[in-house]
């Protein structure tokens, strides 16, 4: 009960994450807009820069609202592109006032801003890249923007020639890289990279297909094996026309690791069927299969044995640590 | 032709014309090239039409002779302007020069002997070739107007760096990158999931049904030879995977064989004849998953899902709404 409304709690702050980060856009290009008729309009560059800026913003916002894969690592990406590109267009503004320094900073600007959209799209198709591409490229902007805002806040408070009002922007610009930043940051992007995925492959291979040598098996679960072949008053019947009289699942979990074992009792035969798969829950394709004849523990009584010893007629397949005998819940579990 | 192909012989032909371009502005009025400069120049003309005459070889064998052809005359260039040419500023460069050469030569010949030289340090040499060329050139657009009599001026300048972002481009194609740990990694893993484990979300489409459940085999493809009368691919979504639905000669049960979709080459991880086929109601348009009996405790449960109303991305969708116009 508490592992589910946990779930929940987490799936419903993952959904409040994607609809803060389009909020974050459409407000940030909302103040762009209205910055831009207030200002000077003959800036036309900067006119014309600012207007496209926020367009885009608005435009990645929608994607990220109505995406029909909504996720957090894909509206992460989103955001990720729409700042990106918003940077471009800042990069050919700044580039258009042609002057040495327009020009570093105008090109430092266009190869983050450029770096930063390849990279996002590199992300949402799990690729290589992706999340380091990103997180560098949002750093040296961040650090960027960081410089000018103390730059902006050092000329307002020793000489008053910029206004408080002008420190708006570079505020809101780089609370969006900070966002960005503690969003690359999150579970759900770290694990969407290529390497965790790569990870969570071989995990899946190895849970289905080993006992690993840290595993240790629940004392309820380490109950139900023991007794494969004479009690089998947990299991549930089945009887969907099919060879399967019973069947009893049973999850196997070391720290992140887990898969599920599926015994079955087939009409007519005295073996124990197993499928070791890492989701049993859908589709159930390959994993690892074998049949068990007899169970064998290390001590004869329910309480005091340490292990569990599977065999079928010609080999030993797997022993399985089991949970030490704790007197205080067997008590409470049969009260 | 195909696209490596023409490629090959896009960057074989800027090379040639570079080089022509080098030699009529050189050896012209007011050229001043040295004699090092013009051997350098026939050496990229004769590289660059042999590039062009050798593009059917594949874009490996391009790529090693306009490296060793840039890198050559490159360094004929300089090698000359340093024995004969005394300038300090100058021979600065065109000592650095002279190691980028070596640099590209050294990767060009790991290419040769198929070492595992990583071509990043190709793209940077070629890359400072071509930024020290185009920089100033830039730097010259970007502060006045008038982009055609500044590139008039600059054409050798602009030919040369354009030369090298070809070359460039080219060592960054799929077919010229030495395959890293990661991808390594990615891919091996891949093929070991696919062996090994199938997500639990994968699932047959619900038009698919019709060929589990059905009896009829008329779109089925039938073999004369071999133990296999006939077969029927059905694609897994969610997963690299597909079922194979296989009718052996003299055995009335058909078989299921779990292994890669619409490849040419594959293994097979799991195969059994079916013994039952099981569906969760029996309700044909409610139907949300399939098991499959085989015998000695085989069995497989299939998710059955509607692919069309299955969340896709934009593109996805786009590509589903484009594959569907185009039939």
């Amino acid at each position: 009960m508490i592992i589910e409304s946990g779930i929940k709690a987490i799936g419903f702050m993952k959904r409040g994450t994607v609809y803060l980060l389009a909020l974050i856009l459409i407000l940030s290009s909302a103040y762009e807009i209205y910055t831009v008729y207030m200002a000077d309009s003959t800036d036309e560059w900067g006119f014309l820069g600012e207007t496209y800026s926020a367009v885009i913003k608005i435009i990645m916002a929608e994607f990220i609202l109505f995406d029909p894969k909504k996720s957090l690592p894909r509206a992460v990406g989103f955001y990720a592109m729409s700042i990106g590109l918003s940077r471009v267009i800042n990069a050919i503004t700044t580039l258009s006032q042609r002057s040495a320094f327009s020009l570093a900073v105008g090109l430092v600007l266009l190869f983050m801003g450029g770096n930063l959209i390849y990279s996002s799209y590199q992300y949402m198709k799990d690729t290589v890249r992706g999340r380091n591409g990103m997180l560098y490229s949002t750093c040296v902007l961040a650090f960027m923007q960081a410089i000018m805002l103390i730059f902006y806040y050092q000329t307002y408070k020793m000489t008053g020639s910029v206004e408080g009002f002008d420190l708006i922007p570079s505020a809101i610009m780089l609370i969006q890289y900070i966002v960005l930043l503690l969003m690359l940051d999150t579970e759900d992007v770290r694990y969407s990279t290529l390497l965790e995925k790569t990870s969570t492959r071989v995990e899946s291979v190895t849970s289905s297909n080993m006992i690993l040598k840290g595993f240790v098996l629940k004392r309820d679960d380490a109950l139900v094996i023991k007794h494969l072949f004479d009690d089998r008053s947990t299991w549930q019947p089945i009887s969907d026309g099919g060879p399967v009289e019973a069947e009893k699942r049973i999850r196997l979990v070391e720290g992140r690791i887990q898969s599920n074992m599926i015994l079955q009792k087939w009409h007519g035969s005295d073996r124990i069927y197993v499928t070791v798969v890492n989701d049993d829950d859908g589709t159930i394709l390959l994993g690892n299969r074998f049949s068990v004849t007899s169970v064998v523990s290390d001590v004869e009584g329910d309480n005091e044995f340490s292990n569990l010893r599977l065999f079928d007629d010609k080999k030993m397949l797997m022993q399985m640590a089991v949970e030490a005998f704790d007197p205080n819940a067997a008590k409470e579990a049969a009260a | 032709m195909k696209r490596a192909e023409i490629l090959t012989a896009i960057m074989g032909l800027a090379i040639a014309i570079a080089g022509a371009i080098f030699l009529i502005n050189g050896t012209g009025q007011g050229g001043g090239s040295t004699s090092g400069d013009v051997l350098s120049f026939i050496v990229m003309i004769v590289g660059g039409v042999t590039v062009v005459l050798f593009s059917k070889k594949g874009i490996k064998y391009g790529v090693i002779l306009a490296l060793m052809t840039l890198s050559i005359s490159t360094l004929i260039s300089n090698l000359y302007y340093i024995l004969n040419v005394n300038d300090d500023i100058g021979i600065i460069f065109a000592d650095l020069y002279v190691i980028i050469s070596i640099v590209i030569i050294y990767y060009a010949l790991s290419l040769i002997f198929h070492t595992t030289s990583g071509s990043a340090k190709a793209i940077i040499c070629l890359g400072i070739l071509a930024f020290t060329e185009l920089f100033p050139t830039l730097f010259k657009l970007y502060n006045v107007d008038g982009f055609i009599p500044l590139a008039d001026i600059n054409i050798d300048k602009l030919a040369y760096g354009i030369v090298h972002l070809i070359v460039i481009f080219i060592l960054t194609r799929k077919e010229m990158l030495l395959e890293g740990p990661k991808k390594r990694l990615d891919r091996n893993s891949m093929a070991l999931y696919d062996g090994r484990c199938a997500p639990a979300d994968c699932y047959i489409d619900v038009n698919d049904l019709d060929k589990v459940l059905g009896k009829s085999e008329e779109d089925w493809v039938h073999y004369s030879s071999g133990p296999i009368e006939s077969e029927k691919e059905i694609n897994l979504h969610g997963t690299n995977l597909g079922l194979r639905l296989q009718k052996w000669k003299g055995d009335d049960r058909r078989h299921v064989a779990v292994c890669m979709y619409n490849a040419g080459s594959y293994t097979v991880p799991l195969t059994f004849p079916i013994e039952f086929i099981v569906p969760d109601s029996e309700d044909r348009s409610v139907i949300r998953k399939l098991r499959f009996y085989g015998k000695d405790g085989m069995f497989i449960d299939i998710l059955v899902k509607n692919y069309c109303d299955e969340p896709k991305g934009y593109l996805e969708t786009f590509k589903m709404n484009f594959m569907k116009n185009k039939d």
